[in-house]
């Protein structure tokens, strides 16, 4: 499935070339977004070579003033093989398998040279199709289509005129709400088209090789003999056995005074037959007005039939080869489209986040911006309260060494009496001194190791000696202030 | 050598003669690669800058915050400034704090009698933000006034501290102490942090 729906295309160009004439139609959307007619062109190209088709080709061409339109070829009726088969499937895959292998019996061409479409007519017996096989011959669709590449066109598809003309026909002829068939003929400057239309379905399709030159130029001779081919045409739909009789005739294509021929038609073929014009419909003013200032003698209907209703169009005539290579470059496309798609989805993405992070850093920098003089004053009065701090703690500090010796003093038992007291910033503390027995010395560490000043107090040594007629104890004692410890 | 790219039409023919389900596993190693590359180059350092950002602003916002609670605080800083103001001081040079120190020092040990054998200035140290001045001290006095000194000492505005001391008898049974002492200043230049 296409990731990108396929849009109704806005112009058409339709190129036809029969064995005598050049036509091409275009047509354009309109204001309203109705389809319209803007260009009919047509050239004789009777007996040409292929390269003076070319050459005309390109001349007529160039007078389409038109932007990168859409080509399409139109296959005449005379050029395809048209076959009312039955078909004993309703499934559209095996009946394509169905047709590709029997169609080489429906023609004198090997399978290889046949290029073969179709189209459905109905379902009967609920399990069999009946369709409308064509066929045209390789060749011939390769050099229309070679023609129209040697000329610088690109050939979007190559159609089939009968079919072109059963889809529009109904309502250009105003046959919507008919309950049975109706013939319509397509008249054209050396043949004319005999078709059995139904809801928009051809039924049936028969190439009369009388056309309005013949008409109007031997009047007499060929009218009759036309009145007969449509009779023989009539019955040949009969015997095929499709669908119901038709109950109307209608003769279109070239401008011409069918008065005397319809009230032939009415007798020869024993059905209402009246002309019908076509361009009223679907034509714009400048050219309705050409056409009515100077009559054509060449048919465009089909092509304005194909042009009108290109997008429902199912049969296609486009050689295997263009078609794969056409799919691969659709593929090819597709996957640069998806591609595109998925970078532009990613370039969004990204144009979101770096947006975010744009407004991000945009923010950041007013926030950063408008609190600034806050800052300031902040670090200002942070550092202020840092400094605060530092007294405080020093100041909190301060008279430690005082309060040890109040507590020393405070613990130390008359029996004692000291030599040396030391203090340190390290928060070494060490007393010596004497005591009247080892005792009072171990009992005064007991004290000291019990006070909240004093931590790990140890007794360096303790020594006997004689003062005077008494024994006393020589101590030297160390301890850890308690502050100095917690700090550690 | 140079990198061969493959032709995309002959790509495209290839991908198309694949079977359905190497297909679907040659679309879903091209989702996972193209992810991979993208989250490489594109979505990792943007969701890292983003992250960053993000952690950027949340610092701010904090920053701010704790800035506005400081700065409702002002009024009492302002205060708690001014009552310890004596204690911050203007920059010397160090021989003038040392020559102020040695004259405090003197000057509290005239006031509390205690009689200054020797005074030596013992150098400075700097301690982050603040310098302490050192000075040792060798005296004689009674305990009671030796210590009338050094609570005059410690009680100072100018942020004097004792470091160390030894204290013993100036002689047997004489009631004057020897004691030695390591005098320090500590020094806090306004504005210092």
């Amino acid at each position: 499935m296409s990731l990108f729906s396929q849009k109704k295309h806005s112009e058409l160009v339709a190129i036809d070339f029969t064995a005598s004439t050049l036509k091409i139609a275009q047509v354009r959307n309109s204001a309203t977004g109705k389809r319209e007619v803007v260009k009919l062109l047509s050239r004789d190209i009777s007996g040409a070579s292929d390269e003076a088709i070319i050459k005309a080709l390109k001349s007529l061409y160039a007078q389409v003033k038109a932007h990168n339109p859409v080509i399409i070829n139109i296959m005449p009726a005379a050029q395809v093989i048209s076959k009312n088969i039955e078909v004993p499937s309703t499934n559209p895959e095996e009946i394509r398998e169905i047709i590709n292998l029997q169609a080489g019996r429906h023609t004198p061409y090997s399978r290889e040279e046949i290029l073969i479409d179709y189209l459905d007519i109905d379902i009967f017996k609920q399990s069999y199709t009946k369709i409308l096989l064509v066929i045209v011959t390789r060749q011939v669709a390769k050099r229309q289509f070679e023609i129209l590449q040697k000329a610088g066109l690109k050939t979007e598809n190559i159609v089939f005129a009968a079919e072109a003309v059963a889809k529009s026909g109904t309502r250009l002829f105003k046959q919507e709400n008919q309950a049975f068939p109706f013939c319509l003929v397509n008249v054209d400057d050396l043949s004319s088209d005999y078709m059995v239309v139904f809801k928009n379905k051809i039924l049936y399709t028969r190439v009369i090789p009388i056309g309005a030159n013949h008409l109007s130029g031997e009047k007499e001779k060929y009218q009759p003999k036309f009145a007969e081919e449509l009779k023989k045409s009539l019955e040949a739909y009969q015997v095929e056995d499709v669908e119901r009789m038709p109950v109307q005739m209608i003769l279109s294509g070239v401008d011409y005074n069918w008065a005397d021929l319809e009230i032939i038609l009415n007798d020869a073929v024993r059905l209402p037959t009246q002309a019908a014009q076509y361009l009223k419909s679907a034509a714009n003013k400048d050219v309705l007005e050409k056409a009515i200032a100077a009559p054509s003698r060449v048919s465009y209907l089909a092509m304005i039939s194909a042009l009108l209703h290109y997008e429902e169009l199912k049969v296609s005539f486009i050689p295997e080869d263009v078609r794969m290579r056409r799919a691969l470059e659709q593929r090819g496309k597709e996957v640069i489209k998806t591609g595109m798609f998925v970078l532009f989805i990613f370039l969004l993405v990204f144009f979101i986040l770096t947006a975010n992070i744009y407004f991000k850093n945009l923010y950041l920098a007013g926030l950063s911006k408008k609190y600034q003089p806050i800052r300031s004053e902040a670090q200002q009065l942070e550092n202020n309260f840092a400094e605060i701090s530092l007294v405080r703690s020093y100041l909190a500090q301060r008279g430690y060494s005082l309060e040890t010796l109040n507590e020393l003093y405070a613990v130390t038992p008359l029996e004692i009496e000291y030599s040396d007291i030391r203090y340190d910033e390290q928060g070494r503390f060490s007393i010596k001194g004497t005591a009247e027995s080892m005792s009072v010395v171990f009992g005064f560490v007991d004290t000291l190791e019990k006070s909240k000043y004093f931590k790990d107090v140890k007794t360096k040594y303790t020594t006997k000696r004689k003062e005077g007629s008494r024994d006393v104890t020589d101590f030297e004692i160390a301890a850890t202030l308690e502050r100095a410890r917690n700090a550690d | 050598m140079p990198i061969k790219f493959p032709d995309p039409q002959k790509f495209l023919a290839r991908v198309a003669r694949l079977k359905k389900k190497e297909k679907l596993f040659l679309a879903i190693a091209a989702a996972f690669v193209s992810l991979a590359f993208l989250d490489r180059l594109i979505i990792a350092p943007i969701l890292s800058k983003m992250a960053s950002l993000n952690k950027q602003l949340q610092d701010i916002e904090a920053g701010i915050k704790k800035d506005v609670k400081i700065v409702a605080q002002k009024n009492r800083i302002r205060s708690e400034e001014a009552q310890y103001a004596t204690y911050f001081q203007k920059q010397q040079t160090e021989d003038e704090e040392m020559t102020a120190l040695l004259k405090e020092v003197e000057s509290l040990a005239d006031k509390c009698a205690v009689y200054i054998v020797d005074m030596k200035p013992a150098g400075a140290k700097n301690l982050g933000s603040t310098k302490k001045h050192y000075v040792n001290v060798s005296c004689e006095a009674t305990m009671e006034q030796l210590v009338t000194f050094m609570f005059a000492v410690e009680s100072s505005t100018k942020l004097l501290v004792i470091d160390k001391y030894a204290i013993s008898p100036k002689s047997k049974d004489s009631e004057s102490a020897k004691c030695t002492l390591t005098i320090a200043k500590v020094v806090l230049p306004k504005g210092s942090q």
